[in-house]
């Protein structure tokens, strides 16, 4: 029996693959944890996913988890011989932050601790490395986005995506065989719609519009929204996907794991599905630019959205082409990938409008004018 | 209709742990909001050029002071577990920064962290715990009720201090502005959750237990409600609308905790 070790099980992909681990494999998983994380948590987490996702829950699970402090690595306290008795298969590092603005933490956690688990990796003689990074990590550029090693691009969108393509570049440099893997923005399970992670993308703009618009509907809306496709990615695909390229890809690879382009909504579109199924407000218009909008004549409600979702609108605003050469090879091996679709998000959204504690989020009555702000003006 | 029916009505037990748990971790928050604005105003008031205005910083740590007062009461007639001195991290970075701001003489800095950014949010906090988007207790209600009158007296002078001060000077207020949101408001932003650094440890409960949910809110409403509250308070003073949006796109960015996004 072979172990593995995984960093960002207590995080949304991180507990996803500790799922997919148990149900997907034999080995035994030793997630690497913060002393002040409840571990039966992530387990009882681990396992929910199972059950909401209507897979078979067994007692053994139970008994190939366990836990290590972090801060124990970091104050070399692990006994690593005793470990490298185990035998250790792979280290999955999905531990990362998303915390944009923050260039002391992104460097910290991104790419500092990824140096930290790559040095204990080698300690430990682990076999593989695999690293959750992103699809974004390219930064802005209009090339396609290879499944190799990464150009630094003019201009990145965040100093996120600086720190992740960091990040890749220490494990591809380690000596130690290694998976990128590079999720687009993943949202709920494509059959059945739920979503257990943060309030991140187009889930913290449903979350926005539902609570700031919680006593009034706005008439008129302005919105940053492009008309070509967001990439988004189901949690259900992200796994398939993970279970595939872990067990099939061959070593040093990397992996865009994306939805079509040709089927996946663009931002208006995503737009209307809200407003058609909510508010229905009486005029909506569609801005290319942010700073083409009308920001002094918004009403504070709306300035306040727009503001808020600012970073990941002009992140969608950006055109990313991804190379598909790894999920076509994997497809010809069985994997099946779902796409993210109009219809499939309708799913998530409804599964989010249904918890909706929001009366304003059933009103039906008046129909809505879709228009786009004139591009050349 | 009595409290308990109203409580039994809403599935919230007034008397049940974690309902308790949390408005005691609601109340020393509250607190230590309370006695961070006592020491605030006094700074303020050393530096103050104007007697007058000595005058009114003093009489308002006084309100402060006797405001934390009344919620040490409350905790002891409500018998919850209740911390009734500064130890959450971020009042304690507050407490230092508008420090410096007065050793430094910049009374506008001061006016900006406590009379907008810390008056903004105590208004919230007194507007939830008197039961706006919540379900509390009638003590509770009507002690916060109390507060939150003086609350929005101490916003509406500094907002008259402020709305002068950017007509007198413009670029200057932006920019000073600019450097007391990026310090204070992250700080004040952190404090709105469920969980705690060392406060829990010292109520003697466990943190994660209880959340907002056990009085009927939820924690990204709060945080919303704090966010409206702060624009409104900024559009009131005479801050540009697309200066205040370049604020609140920074505020997605902030975290509420720097560890908790890891591991
Ligand atoms: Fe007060
Ligand atoms: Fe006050």
């Amino acid at each position: 029996m072979s172990t593995i070790i995984l960093t960002g099980a207590s995080g949304f992909l991180g507990n996803i693959i500790l799922s997919n681990l148990f149900y997907n494999s034999n080995s035994d998983v030793i997630a690497v944890i913060r002393g002040n994380n409840d571990s039966s948590k992530i387990y009882e987490k681990a396992i929910g996913y199972l059950r909401d996702t209507h897979r078979p829950v067994i007692d053994e699970y139970a008994a190939r988890f366990s836990t290590i402090d972090l801060q124990d690595i970091f104050d070399k306290k692990i006994d690593l011989e005793q470990l490298k008795i185990l035998d250790i298969e792979s280290v999955i590092h999905a531990a990362g932050s998303v915390d944009y603005f923050n260039e002391e933490h992104l460097t910290q956690i991104n790419i500092n601790l990824t140096s930290t688990f790559i040095n204990f990796s080698k300690k430990i003689n682990a076999k593989k490395f695999v690293y959750i990074s992103t699809a974004y990590s390219a930064g802005y550029t209009n090339e396609l986005v290879t499944e190799s090693e990464l150009p630094e691009p003019d201009k990145d969108p965040t100093f996120y995506t600086y720190s992740k393509r960091k990040a890749e570049a220490i494990v591809a440099t380690s000596g130690i065989k290694f998976l990128i893997i590079r999720p687009s923005i993943v949202i709920g399970h494509s059959k059945y719609g739920l979503y257990h992670g943060k309030r991140y993308g187009l889930y913290q703009q449903w979350m926005l519009l539902e609570r700031l618009f919680r006593d009034s509907v706005d008439d008129e809306w302005h919105l940053l929204a492009q008309h070509y496709p967001l990439n988004l990615l189901h949690v259900d695909t992200f796994e398939e996907s993970f279970h595939w390229a872990y067990n099939h890809l061959p070593k040093d690879s990397y992996f865009n794991v994306t939805s079509d382009n040709d089927v996946l909504p663009t931002p208006r579109e995503l737009y209307k599905l809200w407003f058609d199924n909510t508010l229905r407000p009486k005029r909506v218009i569609f801005y290319e630019e942010y700073d083409k909008l009308p920001i002094a004549k918004l009403s504070k409600k709306q300035r306040i959205f727009g503001g808020l979702i600012k970073t990941n609108s002009e992140i969608a605003s950006f055109q990313w082409k991804f190379e598909n050469t790894a999920r076509s090879y994997l497809k010809k091996l069985g994997m099946v990938h779902v796409n993210a679709t109009l219809e499939s998000v309708e799913v998530c959204q409804s599964v989010f409008l249904k918890q909706s504690s929001n009366g304003l989020n059933k009103l039906k009555e008046s129909t809505t004018t879709y228009e786009n702000h004139c591009i050349s003006c | 209709m009595s409290n308990a029916a109203v409580a039994v009505k809403n599935n919230i037990d007034f008397d049940g742990t974690n309902y308790k748990n949390l408005i005691g971790f609601i109340l020393s928050n509250a607190i230590a909001g309370e006695l961070v604005a006592v020491k605030n105003y006094t700074n303020m008031a050393t530096i103050s050029p104007d007697i007058n205005n000595v005058i009114v910083f003093l009489q308002e740590a006084l309100e402060e002071a006797s405001h934390a007062r009344l919620l040490q009461n409350l905790a002891k007639e409500l018998d919850v577990p209740v911390v009734t001195h500064i130890v959450e991290p971020s009042w304690l970075n507050i407490v230092k920064y508008v420090t410096e701001c007065a050793g430094n003489g910049n009374i506008l800095a001061c006016y900006m962290a406590q009379d907008l950014m810390l008056e903004t949010q105590a208004v919230v906090l007194y507007r939830i715990m008197s039961g706006e988007n919540s379900i509390v207790d009638e003590k509770t209600s009507s002690i916060a009720k109390r507060i939150l009158q003086d609350e929005l007296q101490h916003l509406d002078s500094g907002s008259t201090y402020l709305a002068k001060a950017i007509k007198d000077d413009e670029a200057g207020f932006y920019i000073e502005l600019k450097k007391t949101h990026d310090k204070i408001m992250p700080e004040l932003f952190r404090l709105i959750r469920n969980d705690c650094d060392t406060l829990c440890d010292e109520m003697g409960v466990t943190c994660g237990t209880f959340s907002v949910n056990d009085m009927g809110s939820d924690i990204d409403l709060m945080k919303i409600m704090a966010l409206e509250f702060y624009v409104e308070s900024m559009d009131n003073i005479g801050v540009k609308p697309e200066f205040i949006n370049s604020l609140v796109t920074n505020v997605s960015g902030f975290s509420e905790n720097p560890t908790s996004a890891c591991c």
